[in-house]
């Protein structure tokens, strides 16, 4: 396999992936208003928890129950979890629209919304 | 490649040496400026190698090795990621060998096949946790593949005669 280490289609390629990851990331920060996390185990909402309102909680869950999760000063994160790899844990602090973190072996998901879906106030016929 | 036998020989030693790769990137320690989850995708070098020196089949042979390795150090969850991950990508990087001839450099290619990597395990996540909020990653995942993709490629361009020579030193068996 003979071939050249990049080409112009690659960086035309590599342009538009670019662009289509920072198109998300505007996207996901457009509003942060009233944020709610989601706790999801086997996919299913187990618990919300509101982050706006500073709410401060302590959730056990995951197919183990040992996966913990904790929320406090309007931020929430996986506390810890007995799954080898602890990539939950170290996705550290959520405190932002569209933070999300999850345990898979566990089947534990965090996932931050804000509530109001947009930015429109209201909607005329 | 001479007989079959060179080439199952060949295809040995090249899973080995993904095999390596991978073991290697599992002891570098995580880098804090890293996404978690996200990781380099070394042994990807080698089965690029295999799909386009060697020939599709060893590529995917390659791939189940690998996975099958996961399975036995890392338990069933890692397996089926890494299998989602694996096969997605070695499709992805056949399919450009062989349609792509000059347009595409091995940037290019070891970068599709790192979206498509992360793509497959994206879907046996949400298979697994049964919910579509792990698309919520997909942007990170996402810019993760393409710096990473271009990281292999590179590497692999400059190890190619190296790995070159090694499939010839097959044929002289």
């Amino acid at each position: 396999m003979e071939r050249k280490l990049i080409t112009k289609s690659d960086i035309i390629l590599l342009v538009v992936f670019v662009l289509v990851v920072v198109f998300a990331f505007v996207f996901k920060n457009i509003s942060s208003d009233n944020l709610v996390a989601e706790i999801y185990f086997d996919g299913e909402i187990i618990d919300t928890v509101n982050l706006s309102e500073k709410e401060e909680k302590v959730i056990t869950t995951g197919t183990h129950h040992k996966t913990v999760i904790r929320s406090d000063k309007g931020r929430i994160y996986f506390l810890s979890s007995c799954c080898e790899d602890d990539i939950c844990v170290e996705s550290g602090l959520l405190e932002k629209n569209g933070d999300f973190a999850s345990c898979l072996p566990e089947k534990v998901i965090i996932k931050v919304r804000s509530e109001k879906k947009d930015n429109i106030d209201a909607i005329v016929y | 490649m001479k007989t079959k036998t060179q080439k199952i020989a060949l295809t040995g030693v090249l899973a080995a040496q993904a095999l390596a790769l991978a073991f290697l990137e599992n002891l570098l320690p995580a880098l804090p400026f890293l996404p978690p989850g996200v990781k380099l995708g070394l042994s990807n070098i080698v089965t690029m190698f295999t799909a386009g020196a060697v020939g599709f089949s060893p590529a995917f042979c390659v791939t189940l090795i690998k996975s099958l390795f996961v399975f036995l150090t890392r338990g069933a969850t890692a397996f089926f990621m890494s299998l989602g991950g694996g096969l997605l990508s070695t499709i992805a990087m056949c399919l450009m060998i062989k349609f792509t001839k000059e347009k595409s450099g091995y940037v290019g290619i070891a970068v599709v096949s790192s979206i498509c990597h992360n793509f497959g395990q994206l879907c046996v996540s949400v298979i697994i946790t049964k919910t579509s909020a792990m698309f919520y990653y997909a942007p990170v995942l996402l810019i993760s593949a393409v710096v990473m993709g271009f990281i292999t490629g590179t590497v692999l361009k400059v190890t190619m005669p190296l790995l070159n020579k090694q499939s010839k030193y097959f044929n002289k068996i």
